[in-house]
């Protein structure tokens, strides 16, 4: 039990909740769109995996907890916040589509988590992998190939349409404040993911510093989107054509 | 149309400052490189090409 693997993914965890709370708020407060349900959710998804690995630091596994981590924080959390994404961004109807298929998934891998054979000498991995997180107590075939799928999917969404809208806006020369969350929240997205290959590569604290890392510049970039810098607009300088 | 052309070319000369002028394209340049990399590395795991 160190502090690494204990309270920063609890930090991790309570900073992810509180940004739940802030992008639901504004979905409740009139500023509707799926977006940010969609976006609420999966944060309150990151906020679950860094709650069980707090547990897991604390406490060591359990089959509950586990299933738990792989569930919401390696499978579905990447997913959900690019669906949000794709409805901000996507037209409505191949939205929706996505959506459908989105949940069909979700609760697939749901009954298939849930529903998987755990070998318990392998809950605690670092032994055999280098990595204190991973999913290889999961011995039942093809859960594990659920998670490429979907982190695929939830990365090129997520890191994919946050650089599109940087760069829209960059191009315009428009809203600068969105210019620079969308590249903040491009970074924070892939925190998690160079933290990840960091704990595979044997430096377990990689993946718990990426996962705060990540929710921190996602909260910031998604806070500075949304809110305009009164003193920083774009220059604007009225020259005549051919000059 | 005349007036269309004028804010044709008023909304080409607007500009971001300087520090952003310089420092999102390069940021941007980054990102886009790495997601591909990250990409296609994560395909050739999940394909099995590469053992991670």
């Amino acid at each position: 039990m160190t502090f690494v693997n204990t309270w920063l993914p609890l930090i991790s965890s309570v900073v992810s909740l509180i940004f739940a709370f802030f992008v639901l708020k504004r979905y409740l407060s009139g500023k509707k769109g799926a977006h940010l349900l969609l976006w609420g959710i999966g944060m309150v998804f990151y906020a679950i995996g860094g709650f069980c690995e707090w547990y897991y630091g604390f406490f060591g596994w359990n089959p509950l907890i586990y299933r738990m981590w792989y569930l919401f924080g390696a499978i579905l959390v990447a997913a959900w916040l690019g669906q949000g994404t794709v409805f901000l961004l996507a037209k409505q109807k191949w939205a929706k589509t996505l959506m459908v298929i989105l949940v069909l998934g979700s609760l697939y891998g749901t009954f298939e988590v849930f529903s998987a054979q755990l070998d318990p000498s392998l809950l605690t991995a670092s032994v055999h992998t280098g990595s204190e997180l991973s999913g290889h107590a999961i011995v039942t075939g093809g859960v594990r190939g659920l998670t490429p799928i979907f982190n695929l999917y939830g990365t090129v969404t997520l890191v994919g349409g946050a650089l599109y809208s940087a760069w829209i806006f960059f191009r315009k020369r428009v809203l600068l404040h969105r210019t620079i969350g969308n590249i903040l929240i491009a970074v924070g997205a892939l925190a998690p993911a160079f933290g990840g290959a960091g704990s595979r590569m044997g430096i377990p604290a990689a993946l718990y510093i990426g996962e705060l890392l990540g929710a921190v510049l996602m909260f910031i970039g998604f806070w500075r989107a949304t809110t305009p810098m009164a003193a920083q607009q774009p220059e604007f300088s009225a020259q005549p054509a051919g000059d | 149309m005349r007036e269309n052309m004028t804010e044709k070319a008023e909304k080409s000369t607007r500009k971001y400052p300087a520090f952003y002028e310089k420092l999102v394209p390069v940021v941007l340049s980054v990102l886009a490189v790495i997601i591909v990399v990250v990409l296609i590395f994560t395909i050739a795991v999940g394909v099995g090409a590469l053992k991670f």
